[in-house]
């Protein structure tokens, strides 16, 4: 009989995706939603517009420890595919980033919000996510 | 990596769904591993010969490295 010492592995496999994280997410539109509402609607004192802003970062802290959490959840191929998706995700929008003056001086890109960085990371990352899970099956 | 791991779970009837609740991963992993596509890391390596209840050497071949996707 080999003798080992079990390495303790409470993962379930489950999924990168929980009720938490999504109800965290929602939660976290509604505050910004919320927070645009009174800062719009209303002439707020500046500790009031904090208190507005927070409305918004309160969820988004939780949804990054559900996040991590369900992270730390996956097994080890779901947790090495997960990281290939996040780094292309973080390499692509990080050039993205740096890219787009550029571009924008070149008149190759229109005037944009913040907003749409959110969706190429999201995009990125779906798209390197299926990748990286095709790899394996 | 080649194994037998199919084949060992072949003999106790076993789906890999059924492998990979008694390993605690997912049936994709238990999928990538047979189909050496994936390796699997030391410890997991170790639980697989123990619920097989043989050495590691006797599940995994490196002899013959088929991997593709595992570095």
């Amino acid at each position: 009989m080999l003798y080992y010492r079990p390495v303790p592995r409470n993962r379930s496999a489950g999924s990168c995706w929980s009720i938490a994280q999504l109800g965290w997410a929602l939660a976290f539109a509604a505050g910004v939603g919320a927070a645009t509402f009174f800062v719009v609607n209303y002439q707020l004192s500046l500790p009031l517009r904090a208190a507005a802003a927070m409305l918004a970062i309160a969820p988004g802290v939780g949804y990054i420890v559900a996040m991590v959490r369900d992270v730390r959840r996956l097994d080890e191929l779901q947790q090495r595919i997960y990281l290939e998706a996040v780094s292309v995700a973080c390499a692509g929008t990080f050039l993205f980033t740096l890219l787009y003056p550029t571009l924008r001086r070149a008149g190759l890109a229109p005037e944009m919000s913040p907003t749409p960085v959110a969706l190429v990371i999201v995009a990125l990352a779906s798209v390197s996510y299926l990748v990286a899970k095709r790899r394996f099956e | 990596m080649k194994n037998r791991l199919r084949v060992l779970r072949a003999e106790r009837a076993w789906s890999q769904a059924e492998l990979a609740a008694r390993l605690g991963v997912s049936r994709q992993t238990v999928n990538a591993v047979e189909t050496s596509k994936y390796d699997p890391s030391l410890p997991l390596a170790f639980d697989i010969a123990r619920l097989f209840g043989r050495r590691i050497e006797e599940i995994f071949d490196p002899s013959e490295d088929g991997t593709t996707g595992a570095s």
